[in-house]
């Protein structure tokens, strides 16, 4: 195209550019997924209670409190990433969000392994085989919330990187989702709090991407 | 860009217009050709229009207007990449027949001799079969990519290629027939 073809360009949008609302910040969009996920959560507690034998689980630096600290975290950083790349030139915040979301997950597992070696054998007894699949999938039905939210919120910006950002959306309602299902699961064997409950959100990320990159290319392209 | 959210024709055209110029220095060190620039530049501009609710005035503006410029020129660079990942040259065995092309100089006797080898070709190639004089003039004659050839003979490129290049082993025996020096 030639150089008038880019004048005319700018004539026609300027003619045809209408009043737009600015999107919200960052921090409200991410308190706003927060929200929905800790409501989840203490809905879920509220009806089938905490993971035996209760609230002692949460005091002091438990694998079980260790673990939660850490979906919490990967779940909050990942779905600050999505929305980060969902707006041009905050991409340095969205890596940093991912560094905080991959360090507060493995720094949890580590921590928590290393507690659970350090204490007597024969926690790890029933760990593995087909008692973790209901675990993984309830987790992942709990992230499906969180994951429409982050994908619409993400569509309804600009994302630039569409397949990055539909990853940590996925991730991330994942990691929240498996959040709500770690209070309250009863798997018993410590090291599947630490193990699986680790694992789910990048099996949510791997599973759920496609699908959350399909949502947001046909919601952006409405929005 | 402000003004432009709320609205302000005349404040979002100055502002497009005063852009342009660093958009297309900034598009203009990565790429040479001046059609392309403007190509991009032009993406910029619609991106930057599509996305101008995603600016919020508490943050700068240049980061977010890199950012999509970057992303245009990453787009068009990969495209172009693929593209010509796809298309292979002709190996140099199937470079085409000296004097394939309608002669240039202006010399009387060398012109003589062009214009007399070009008719030989002709005549070499009006006897190859139909298959292959149609891959010879889609790709010599028209000037199409072996892709667009492809297209065009509703045959792979990979068959194409097959085809050109018989075509060219044909023709080069048939002009050594026919012209001996």
């Amino acid at each position: 195209m030639s150089r008038d073809a880019t004048d005319e360009l700018i004539v026609a949008l300027a003619q045809g550019v209408r009043p737009v609302t600015p999107v919200r910040s960052l921090r409200c969009q991410v308190a706003a997924v927060a929200a929905v996920s800790l409501a989840l959560s203490l809905a879920l507690v509220g009806e089938r209670g905490l993971r035996p034998p209760g609230p002692e689980l949460l005091l002091g630096p438990t694998p079980f409190a260790l673990m939660a600290l850490g979906l919490a975290l990967a779940g909050l950083g990942a779905v600050t990433a999505a929305l980060a790349l969902a707006r041009p030139g905050r991409e340095r915040t969205g890596w940093s969000a991912v560094t905080v979301a991959v360090l507060g997950l493995f720094g949890a597992v580590g921590t928590a392994s290393l507690a659970l070696v350090a204490s007597p054998p024969g926690s790890e007894a029933v760990w593995g085989g087909l008692v973790e699949v209901p675990c993984v999938v309830f987790s992942l039905i709990l992230s499906l919330p969180a994951a429409l939210f982050v994908t619409y919120l993400a569509a309804r910006a600009a994302p630039l990187r569409p397949g990055a950002t539909a990853f940590f959306a996925a991730s991330g309602a994942t990691a929240l989702g498996t959040l709500a299902a770690h209070l309250i699961c009863r798997t018993p064997g410590a090291w599947h709090v630490v193990t699986t409950h680790a694992a789910t959100p990048l099996l949510g990320g791997l599973l759920m991407t496609t699908p959350a990159l399909r949502l947001l290319r046909n919601w952006a392209w409405r929005a | 860009m402000a003004a432009a959210q709320r609205g302000d024709a005349v404040a979002y055209e100055s502002l497009l217009r005063e852009l342009r110029p660093s958009l297309q220095g900034f598009i203009r060190r990565q790429i040479s050709n001046d059609a392309a620039v403007e190509d991009i530049v032009q993406t910029v501009l619609l991106s930057l229009h599509r996305a101008r609710h995603s600016y919020r005035s508490e943050h700068l503006f240049e980061p977010w207007l890199w950012a999509i410029a970057r992303n245009a020129l990453t787009d068009f660079q990969r495209k172009r990449s693929r593209r010509n990942g796809r298309e292979e040259p002709l190996p140099d065995e199937n470079a085409l027949p000296d004097g394939f092309l309608a002669p240039s100089s202006s010399d009387t006797r060398a012109g003589r001799d062009q214009v007399a080898l070009s008719r030989d070709l002709e005549h070499a190639l009006s006897r190859l079969p139909a298959s292959q004089q149609e891959a010879v003039l889609l790709l010599h004659l028209e000037g199409l990519s072996v892709i667009e050839a492809a297209v065009r003979a509703h045959v792979s490129p990979g068959a194409l290629k097959a085809r050109v290049h018989r075509a060219y082993r044909a023709l080069r025996t048939l002009l050594e027939e026919e012209v001996p020096s």
